[in-house]
Parts: structure tokens; sequence; C-alpha cells
């Protein structure tokens, strides 16, 4: 093995803290001068090194540490029971007001949604009469407009689902008036003085009333059901 | 003739754990440590902050957390390995600040890689060497770094060491061993 390779194994064996090298290093440092040297001067710089480290970490812990510490712990230990006493159930009760608060507010503002929807024979359908009076919302194109003021009755002379507060309210009419409807609730979005002329109560005349006629049958003519039929 | 002897139930006192709160008991035991701990991690925080102020605030605030989180840490092992680390890591973060106040205050300046400036003693016992040796310690992984650091306080053997990080004996040894080769490697 070259000096080099004598050299490395010295350093590991330093490193790892070893007092004496092993048989073949030792047997090669007597007959080398250079390395012999070599280690002597490791052995020193690792002697320093340790001292140094040593003397970096064992400093003279100064006398206030402690008594500054225990203060710093009755303080924080008057803390930790103010609040446990007082702050967390303060807190906790506002926390729950607020939570309440926000509820309510919301539950307040909540708008029923005004969906025009294809009709269907829906058995849980009522008629619009029984509608309460709420706030409704447009929904066009995906966007809502809400619409101010009292809120009008929906009627349609099909049918009208009412749905718990705050789902969305869906007025049943048949596939060809869907789209007009959709137009009629743009067109109240975007001009409110229509809504408000829809809203107006109508005056009812004898002329806008349609007349009724009796259906009359002349010719009746009753026929046996044959057998083909 | 059998003796007939009349005990009368007496009022168990009550033993000192059962009257003492939770947190009472919690503070002694805490107190308990404080004399060890204490300067152990005054102690690495001097290590890596070179400064005795500077060190003893860290080890204060890594104390004080401690203790607030003494609930889950009451096996002394565990507890004096938690708060090493908190120390260690509290140190490098203040180490790094300090640096990086230095840097926009002096910029362009070629730093001496000290936390604070240095004090009177540190005057006194610092040398060429010395300051070398710091800087070199500076550059080492921070995991090297640290069992360097704990196994050069007096009183703590490499076992202890290895218990207080949660390692391997076999690995403490290695770390050591690359620390004190690449310082070697840097100071030569």
């Amino acid at each position: 093995m070259s000096c080099e390779g004598y050299r490395d194994k010295l350093i590991d064996a330093l490193a790892s803290g070893e007092s004496s090298p092993a048989g073949d290093i030792l047997a090669h440092l007597r007959a080398c001068g250079e390395c012999k040297k070599f280690y002597e001067s490791q052995v020193h710089l690792f002697g320093t090194i340790d001292s140094g480290v040593r003397m970096m970490v064992n400093e003279t812990v100064p006398v206030s540490l402690l008594p500054r510490l225990r203060a710093r712990v009755a303080d924080a230990d008057v803390l930790i029971g103010v609040w446990r006493i007082y702050l967390k159930p303060l807190a906790a009760t506002t926390a729950i007001a607020l939570l309440l608060c926000v509820f309510l507010v919301r539950r307040e503002n909540a708008p029923a949604r005004l969906a025009v929807v294809p009709a269907v024979e829906s058995p849980t359908s009522k008629t619009a009469e029984s509608l309460p009076t709420r706030e409704i919302t447009a929904s066009v194109n995906g966007v809502r407009r809400a619409m101010p003021g009292k809120p009008p009755i929906v009627h349609h002379p099909n049918s009208v689902r009412i749905t718990e507060p705050g789902e969305r309210l869906q007025v049943v009419v048949g596939r060809e008036e869907a789209q007009g409807l959709v137009m009629l609730a743009r067109n109240i979005s975007q001009h409110p003085e229509l809504g408000q002329a829809l809203l107006q109560p109508a005056a009812m005349t004898e002329d806008l009333v349609p007349a009724s006629q009796a259906i009359k049958i002349e010719d009746l003519a009753v026929l046996p059901l044959t057998t083909q039929e | 003739m059998r003796e007939l002897v009349l005990t009368q139930p007496g009022r168990v006192l009550e033993g000192p754990s059962e009257r003492e709160s939770e947190s009472s008991r919690a503070h002694r035991e805490f107190e308990e440590r404080l004399a060890e701990c204490g300067p152990l991690a005054f102690r690495v925080a001097y290590g890596v902050l070179r400064n005795a102020a500077d060190a003893e605030d860290v080890a204060q605030e890594a104390l004080l957390k401690a203790y607030r989180n003494f609930g889950r840490l009451r096996e002394p092992t565990r507890f004096r390995g938690w708060l090493v680390r908190i120390a260690f890591r509290m140190a490098l973060d203040r180490w790094r600040s300090v640096k990086r106040r230095e840097k926009r205050e002096a910029p362009g300046e070629e730093l001496e890689h000290r936390a604070i400036g240095p004090s009177a003693e540190e005057l006194a016992a610092s040398s060429e060497f010395q300051a070398r040796l710091e800087r070199a310690m500076e550059e080492l992984p921070e995991k090297f770094r640290m069992v360097l650091l704990l196994s050069a306080i007096q009183g703590y053997t490499l076992e202890e060491v290895s218990g207080m990080l949660g390692i391997p004996m076999g690995t403490v040894k290695s770390r050591l061993f690359f620390a004190r080769k690449q310082l070697a490697e840097k100071l030569r």
C-alpha cells in the first residue's frame, strides 16, 4: 500500500476516535518518517478540533437562566389559568353566538329561486294560491337576479311546486312555454318597471270576462257497439 | 381464647399525588428536569450561536415551549431529545436571521460568521483556529453538527446521545466520524 493509502487509513482511524492505529499502519509509521510526521500532525489536529468543540459547548451556564425561566413559567401558568377559566368559555360562547347570528341572517336573506322546468305531472303539486309570499329570484343563463319589492305570487294554470326554504322554487310549465317564461324573466330583470306593471292588479271588467256559451249538440246519434269495435 | 381486636377504620389521608392537581404535578416534574435540561439546552444553543445572551434567550424559549408541551413529553429521554432538537432548531433559526440582518446592513462585506459581535470573553478565548473551527462547523450538515455538539457536552455519553436523538448507536458513531473527518479536511 502506498503512503497515501496509509494516510487515508490513519485519518479514518483518528476520525472514528480510535486511540491507536492498527498494527499494519503502526508498522508503516515506524518505517516511514514522513507518514509518522503526518500522523503526529493529524493527532494534533483532531485533538485541537475536539478541544475546540468542547470549548464551544461547555460554556458556563448563566446564573440567570433558571430564575428567569421560572418567572416566565409562572407567567405562563397565570396566562393558562386565565385562558382556561375565563377566556376559553368566553371564546367558545362568542364563537357559538357568531355562528348563530350568521345562520339567522343567512336564513332571513335566503332567497327562493325560480326555475322554469318543463311540465311533468307531479302528485305533490299544489295550487298557486297556497304559495307563501317570498322574494323570488329569476335564474337566467346562470345569473340570478333578485326582484325587489313585495314578492309576487307565481301563477300558472298547471302547477307550482313548493319546495323547502332555500331550495329552488319550480314553476312547472309546458315545454313550449318554457322558453317564453325564460324570456319574460329576463325582460323583467332588465326592466323592473315591466315587473311592477305586471304585478299591478288588473281591473276586472265585464269586457275582459270571456263569454261562455253553452255547447250545443244538435245531431246526436247513439249507435250500439258492434263486435268488431 | 381468641383475642378480639377492635379496629376503627381511620380516615385514610390522601397522598400528595391525589391532592395535587394535574397541573401542579406537571409543574413539579418539570421543575425537577430543569436542573439537568436547562444547562443542556443552553449549551446546545451556545454551540450554534457562540453568544451567551442569545443562547440564554433561545434556551429559555425552548424550555418554555417544552413546558407548554410537557403533558406529552414526560418520559425523561423523550423530553431531553425533544428539548435538544427544539433548542438546536431555534438556535439555528436565530443564527440565520442574524446572519441575514448582517448581510442587509453590510452588503458586500465579508461576513465574520458569528451570530453577534464577539463578547470580551469570546475575544479572549478565541484564536484564529477557533474562528476557523466555527466556520467549518457552520458548514457541516445539521445532523452531523448536532451529534458533534451533543457528544462534546460534558457528562453525555454516546449512548445517551443516541437515546436523546432516538437514533441507533451506529448512526451516532458514523455521524460523528463524518463530522470529525469533514472538520479535519476543512482545517488541514
